[in-house]
């Protein structure tokens, strides 16, 4: 251990051993501590977990802190836990596609705080632990939600103290289920049902692709009528003897099967108590394909026990022991990469017209088609490839010991835990490949090929190894409480075959939380936090943070109020930070240390004059940076909490976030300077917001009711971020949100009036540089009026593709054994580009690059009216063309539309049995229900474009339909 | 007395914190090479070497993963989407141009040449390592002269990479050391002249210590770095830039006398051995260049089949045909027979059926067929916008459906270009007829490259004046040089692009009368333009004019 830590690590024990010895000199008058019973708080109260998060009293905390119970994430139900978590105030949940097993949202935690590099997102990186030990999201993601008692989103300074470098992008805390002190139980839960895509933008047919594409071809002709297709090939598409395949019906299902099933023992006595479950998942895909030898459609199966047991022995110690283990099967045609960024089929599915070809060149069909324009014939592909599987397996073990030590003196604990947790990736595919045939020929490389085996049985192992010790005094003494504790985490994380890296860290943290006469809280939290990213002698860094509150409804003045029951009052501010901000990996795997110098080979140079022998370049991969340390947050926090008629709760928090040491690449090296990367902390943001979250209780009769809601507003500004300086201001994305779409301002289209005969643009229009124009194309406005449109005329179009504000509401009521919920949940202030990533390019750029059209191209500006078109003043796309055309399909903000939904995303009706039905199948519980998610959307970029809001790779978004019942014996 | 247990429990835990790794934090990757590990590494000698080589660009992947011909009149890209789109419309901008990586890239081989200048000043011990002085001698000894070699090839480097980036710039920035962060100063722009003197200075200076010829010296297996003819070679061509109207707007003779000096110093140097291969067409269309006489230096690169997939006509399975050659070039070659009335290519410089592929010419066994319904048809999708197809460079006998592939070198000095590097300057300098002492004159020189292709000899009565065999000698580049990326180039500094790349691009329209018989029509294909007020040079980027906070001076009109 470093020197000078030790020394603080000594310091810091004598410190807090001397002080609790003072306290209990005081402590002369001993008084039973107050025992307040606690308002219904339920909504902030953390579920207790014997370390950093002591303070298991909702009513002491000055945190900002928001939970959600197992129950919740239940009726919202996805194979990835990480898509129940709507509704959690802070907590913005952004559904990605449905693909099994890849179905994992994006979270972040009170809106975007960085724009650093991780994972190539910054606004993804909240650090996640389950009972107290970190884990990666790959293990949180696919949790279980039966064995999940608790999800806590952690957001201030006051959450945070304790976190260090874990703490910048907010904390996500979970617990698992634990035995209670009772009957044993036995629960089945079971649930089974059909997923669907929410919808699909197909293409269009052949005969309207054929029309457009006559047109396309006319404009690129000089706006002359030259049609590629023939009367009668049109009749032909029309009468339905032309070729005319719906590639997404032949390769796709309309839905499939969908299970999850669970059995949880519990019970225990005082000796000892515990909570098994066991559970069973499997989410078949949408292709059209059976599971045979030879191919397979894309399925997601699941296996995990966990079995969390308590141990009471004695006086002094209690132990726990946590044993989980799970096993993750996932399989897909191999027609798809296993990054899934660019996902084959449906980079296919979306480009192939209709047209192109027949599934099969022969009669028999036996010799699939294909071009070497269009070679992967979606049907082939599926049932030609083999498919791939891989095996990922978690084991984890906790074990903890505590020690109540009040012999020593009333309230002194000490707990200390480890775990273990292990990770396994291995790979297993059946692969082959096939003839593309047109006309009895093959086209391409392709041949028909042999099913291959392939086994990579280590394709991915990590080790992870923590280790927690606590030391912490509660005691109470006249008008004075005190709670606090040190607590030291020690992490070892090490990986092999793919990952081949190691990450430690130590983190000595502490927290004194005083409350004195019940209403007034004073918190001091810290972290003393080392990070091996880092240079020796810059390792260690301290983070402190204060907060306080003020429970101001147990004054004398609204004692007896009766509006308001309850209201507290909090404030809180501290610095946290980030170690995790490396380097993109494209600088190595030594990105992590960017205080060392690595080098590399690159690039090849080729000499002799037979076979070329190869010689690779020595680079340095960057200049490093002694320097190099984390990012640093500065969090303030100010909060409410309120209890009106004893039946409304309001929950109010506004928060800043003052970020600096970004790590970021300095851009401000010539080019002349060669070779020359160097990543420093330099970007700075800030980040505010608010949330606000209300949960009504009321019963009419037999109805009873509850109705609730919340929404997060979150606005950062990036304030540096070494962007080169712009020609002017309004080019530039610093100063304004992390992700705000910057382009040409479009400004209708050229008609045939801004034209000269010989088809140069009329003096007086300024220039497009991006190709010359024709009547059709995007016009666009000329910012700085130099007469030309280039680079230096774009500016802010639209919104961050990222939403400020995410709201969700809904309520349930239950009578007679009935009872319904509803959930709804939606985003507001965002944008999105239909040019944004390959596959909207795909769905709104028709023709080019050999590619499709769909509905949208159908608006488009075409002038012919010898042949009756002449959509000029109706025109919606710009004029059709089958060559690359830069000054269309630029970033514009015609093509930039806002982002805005409301979504059902979950209904459940459910009943419940009476007791004297269940009594007699010796039964405690016994309840039906069925469930829709996703069922309902509402979106103005579904209706004007046909595209699902939250549609973000080939994989469309689910909704599914489940029926289910849950039993307790 | 129980305070003792909490001292206790205090320090316990304190020794369990300390009871980890003394190391914890010093986690460590073996993945990567570290100062540690290339200090005690000769291979780190070799491998900074091969630095300043990596950034070498052959020019089959030049632009659009193809030839940089369509930015010139010599061809037309046939692709929906590229980028000679921005030569060819005068679209070159601050903020567009495909080329613009060159400049980093070069600098960044001009780096390392610097940075292995810097660190092979320890290259003597670094030989020693494990090694017996004794024992070892004549290995070590070997070692140190391949060193030796790649220091003076390190000053080549850089000529080279400067000769790159002044023919795009003009003047660019002149940079002799490893630069680092402490002085993060931009250098200012040397002016073209003073970047021209430089790259002379570092041939001049470090000529002496090159390898001489490594295709007949016993490291033949070296063959590919930089020689003593590289060198001779870029001086030469740096030299005829030098004093081409472009940058000699005086015409300033003497600038010729030293061009055509530069040239004659690389034909005579001893231990060189040029002469032209005995056949054009089988130097660039089947055998191995590189053990050919007239190579001097070229890119080597694994067997492949890009070029073939980019340019093979679309009627062979796996063609693309992105290239379509222009008329514009194709009515260049000169008859050497009547012309014939019902095929124009009969009766041609040889060249021309070496260089393209037109219709009715039998290509991969196939008989390209351009007219309406016929295999190569030009209405088709990506179909030749010409005409024409690609052949110069290309290996017809690959078999794209199973993957074929064959090697192909970059020849980026060769002795035909030479002798007409000679010829230009000797012209300019002396005029047609006059050795001035050296073994050639101009007119000698420039036959022997037409002889080569059973060519007349340039009539001496149609060229007696040095401005008549100025013509011959841009007409014979033309067509000599065709698609090795001279053209654009050579245009530009002939300031002869605001004429002819302000032309419209022409083609063949094929028409059959019956099987094996045609008729050809000339199209226009497209319009091309040409920014005769800025477009001689290369506009910097707009990050490298701001980064330079005022250092690099844009060029005039971007």
């Amino acid at each position: 251990m470093h020197k000078i830590y030790k020394i603080k690590v000594t310091l810091l024990f004598s410190a807090f051993a001397m002080f609790t010895l003072q306290l209990k000199a005081q402590k002369k008058t001993k008084q039973p501590a107050a025992n307040v019973k606690m308002q219904q708080m339920d909504s902030l109260k953390v579920i207790s977990t014997p370390n950093r998060l002591f303070n298991d009293s909702g009513d002491k905390s000055t945190a900002a802190i928001s939970t959600m119970r197992t129950s919740d994430l239940y009726k919202t139900h996805s194979p990835s836990v990480s898509n129940s978590l709507y509704g959690l105030p802070g907590l913005n949940v952004q559904q990605t596609s449905g693909e099994p097993g890849f179905e994992a949202a994006n979270l972040n935690i009170r809106g975007v705080g960085t724009y650093g590099f991780t994972n190539g997102n910054g606004y993804n990186t909240q650090t996640i632990y389950v009972d107290g030990f970190e884990v990666t999201p790959a293990y949180f993601n696919y949790m279980s939600a039966s064995e999940i008692e608790s999800v806590s989103v952690l957001k201030d300074a006051a959450a945070l103290a304790t976190f260090g470098m874990k703490g910048a992008n907010g904390v996500i805390w979970v617990t698992t289920k634990r035995g209670v002190e009772g009957k044993s139980t036995v629960t089945f839960k079971v649930r089974t049902g059909l997923s669907s895509a929410i919808d699909i933008n197909k293409p269009l047919d052949s005969y309207h692709f054929a029309n457009l594409y006559n047109v396309a071809k006319s404009n690129d002709n000089g706006n002359v009528w030259t049609p590629t297709y023939t009367p009668a090939q049109l009749a032909a598409y029309q009468d339905g003897t032309g070729t005319n395949v719906d590639w997404f019906a032949k390769t796709l299902k309309d839905n499939a099967p969908y299970t999850d099933a669970n059995m949880v023992f519990s019970g225990g006595d005082k000796m000892s108590k515990y909570n098994v479950t066991f559970g069973y998942l499997d989410k078949q895909g949408l292709y059209n394909v059976s599971n045979t030898d030879s191919t397979s459609n894309e399925s997601f199966g699941r296996y995990n026990l966990r079995a969390n047991l308590d141990f009471d022995l004695g006086n002094i110690f209690e132990a726990r022991v946590d044993l989980n283990g799970r096993i993750e099967k996932r399989i897909s045609p191999n027609y798809v990469s296993s990054g899934r960024s660019t996902d084959r089929l449906w980079t296919d599915l979306y480009n192939y017209p209709s047209n192109i070809y027949p599934v099969y060149d022969n009669l028999n069909n036996t010799n699939l088609s294909g071009t070497s324009i269009y070679p992967n014939n979606p049907v082939g592909s599926l049932n030609s490839l083999g498919y791939q599987s891989n095996t990922t397996r978690f084991l984890q073990g906790n074990f903890g010991l505590k020690e109540k030590l009040d012999f020593i003196t009333k309230g002194l604990y000490a707990d200390e835990s480890f775990s273990y947790n292990s990770y396994d990736l291995s790979t297993y595919n059946k692969t082959r490949d096939y003839a593309r045939y047109i006309g009895g020929n093959t086209t391409t490389t392709n041949k028909n090929s042999n099913l291959v085996p392939t086994t990579n049985a280590g394709a991915g192992q990590q080790d992870w190894r923590q280790l927690l010790a606590t030391i912490g005094y509660k005691a109470a003494f006249g008008k004075n409480e005190l709670n606090s504790a040190v607590n030291y985490q020690q992490s070892q994380y090490s990986g092999e075959g793919t990952f081949g890296y190691k990450v430690n860290y130590q983190n000595l943290s502490g927290r004194v939380n005083y409350v004195y006469n019940s209403k007034y809280i004073a918190e001091f939290g810290f972290s003393e936090y080392g990070s091996d990213a880092f240079a020796p002698g810059n390792r260690f860094h301290f983070y402190p943070s204060i907060s306080g509150a003020w429970i101001a409804s147990k004054e004398d003045f609204l004692k007896d109020n009766t509006v308001i029951s309850q209201l507290k009052l909090r404030a809180s501010a501290g610095k946290t930070a980030t170690d995790k901000a490396d380097a993109p990996s494209t600088y190595g795997s030594g990105a992590k240390y960017l205080y060392q110098q690595f080098y590399g080979y690159t690039g090849n140079y080729y000499i002799g004059n037979g076979t070329p022998a190869s010689n690779g370049g020595l680079y340095p991969l960057f200049l490093a940076n002694p320097n190099y340390g984390p990012e640093e947050s500065m969090k303030y926090n100010v909060g409410a909490d309120l209890t009106l008629f004893k039946s409304l709760t309001v929950t109010l928090e506004a928060y800043l976030d003052k970020r600096t040491g970004i790590l970021t690449q300095d851009n401000s090296i010539p080019g002349s300077f060669g070779n020359f990367i160097y990543f420093d902390n330099i970007g700075k943001m800030t980040n505010k917001g608010f949330e606000v979250a209300a949960n009504y209780n009321g019963k009419s009769r037999e109805v009873g009711y509850q109705l609730f809601g919340s929404l997060s507003f979150n606005k950062n500004n990036i304030d540096f971020q070494s962007e080169v300086p712009t020609a002017f201001s309004y080019n530039a994305s610093t100063g304004r949100p992390f992700g705000t779409q910057i382009g040409l301002v479009s400004d209708g289209f050229y008609q045939l009036e801004d034209f000269n005969p010989n088809g140069s643009l009329k003096t007086g229009l300024s220039t497009p540089l991006f190709g010359s124009v024709q009547p059709g194309d995007l016009k666009y406005k000329d910012l700085d009026n130099n007469g030309k449109i280039d680079g230096l005329d774009v500016t802010q179009i639209g919104k961050s593709f990222l939403p400020t504000t995410n709201f969700s509401f809904g309520g349930l009521a239950d009578y007679k054994g009935f009872d319904l919920s509803l959930l709804f949940q939606g985003v507001s202030g965002n944008s999105v580009n239909l040019l944004g990533n390959s596959y909207l390019r795909a769905q709104n750029i028709a023709f080019v690059g050999n590619t499709n059209a769909y509905a949208i191209a159908e608006g488009s500006w075409a002038y012919y009216p010898a042949q009756g078109i002449d959509t000029r003043a109706t025109a919606t796309y710009p004029r059709l063309t089958t060559n690359a055309n830069n000054n269309n399909y630029s970033t514009s903000s015609f093509w930039i539309k806002d982002g805005d939904f409301i979504r059902l995303r979950n209904v459940e009706l459910g009943y419940n049995f009476t007791k004297q039905i269940i009594t007699n199948l010796k039964l405690q519980k016994l309840r039906l229900f069925v469930n829709a998610i996703n069922p309902v959307t509402w979106s103005k970029l579904k209706t004007d474009y046909n595209i699902d809001p939250e549609f973000t790779s080939g994989y469309p978004t689910i909704k599914s339909y489940t029926v289910g019942v849950i039993a307790t014996f | 007395m129980k305070y003792k247990y909490i001292v206790t429990i205090a320090t316990s835990i304190s020794l369990l914190s300390m009871s980890c790794n003394k190391d914890f934090l010093d986690t460590k990757l073996n993945t990567e090479q570290t100062p540690e590990t290339i200090s005690t590494s000769a291979g780190s000698l070799t491998g900074f070497a091969w630095a300043f080589y990596t950034p070498l660009r052959d020019g089959f992947t030049a632009l659009d993963n193809n030839l940089f011909a369509t930015v010139s009149d010599e061809a037309q890209n046939n692709l929906p989407s590229n980028n000679a789109i921005y030569y060819n419309q005068a679209l070159l901008s601050e903020s567009i141009n495909p080329e613009s990586s060159i400049y980093k890239s070069y600098y960044d081989g001009i780096r390392a040449a610097n940075n292995f200048l810097d660190y092979s000043v320890n290259a003597d011990q670094l030989l020693l390592i494990g090694r017996d002085p004794v024992n070892d001698a004549s290995s070590i000894a070997t070692d140190k002269q391949n060193i030796a070699w790649f220091k003076a090839e390190a000053h080549i480097a850089k000529a080279y990479y400067y000769m790159e980036l002044i023919k795009r710039y003009g003047g660019v920035p002149i940079v002799t050391q490893t630069l680092q962060q402490s002085g993060k100063v931009a250098i200012p722009r040397s002016t073209y002249e003073e970047v021209v003197e430089y790259i002379v200075k570092e041939i001049d200076d470090n000529k002496a210590n090159l390898q001489v010829n490594w295709k007949t010296s016993s490291f033949v297996a070296n063959d590919g770095r930089f020689s003593l003819g590289s060198a001779l070679a870029i001086k030469a061509r740096v030299l005829l830039y030098a004093a081409s109207p472009l940058h000699n707007p005086t015409n300033d003779v003497e600038k010729w006398k030293r061009a055509a000096a530069a040239s004659k110093d690389l034909i005579t140097a001893p231990g060189l051995n040029l002469a032209l291969n005995q056949f054009y067409g089988s130097y660039f269309r089947v055998a191995n260049t590189l053990t050919s006489a007239e190579t001097i230096f070229a890119i080597r690169r694994p067997a492949n089949n890009t070029l073939e997939k980019e340019n093979y006509p679309l009627s062979i399975p796996g063609g693309k045909g992105a290239i379509s050659p222009s008329d514009n070039l194709v009515s260049d070659y000169e008859y050497t027979g009547a012309p014939s009335a019902t095929d124009p290519y009969a009766n041609r410089d040889s060249r021309l059926a070496n260089t393209i592929a037109f219709n009715n010419l039998t290509f991969n066994s196939q008989v390209l067929d351009f007219s309406p319904g016929g295999i190569n048809d030009m209405n088709q999708a990506n179909g030749s916008k010409t005409g024409y197809y690609l052949r110069k460079f290309i290996n017809e006998n690959l078999n794209l459906v199973q993957n074929g592939t064959a090697q192909h070198n970059w020849v980026v000095f060769r002795y035909g270009e030479v002798l007409l590097n000679y010829a230009e300057a000797m012209n300019e300098a002396y005029g047609p007829d006059n050795n001035n002492g050296y073994t050639l004159t101009a007119r000698q020189a420039l036959n022997q490259v037409r002889t080569r292709s059973a060519m007349p000899a340039v009539n001496i009565l149609n060229t007696t004046s040095k401005d008549d065999f100025k013509v011959a000698a841009k007409h014979e580049r033309r067509i000599e040089l065709a698609f090795e990326g001279h053209r654009y180039w050579d245009l530009l500094r002939w300031k002869d692009a605001e004429t002819v790349l302000n032309q419209p691009i022409i083609g063949i329209k094929v028409t059959k009368v019956s099987p094996g018989v045609f008729t050809y029509q000339k199209v226009n294909v497209a319009a091309r333009k040409f920014n005769a007020a800025a477009n001689y040079y290369y506009p910097f980027s707009r990050t490298e004019i701001v980064n330079s906070q005022g250092a690099l001076v844009q060029n005039p009109n971007y």
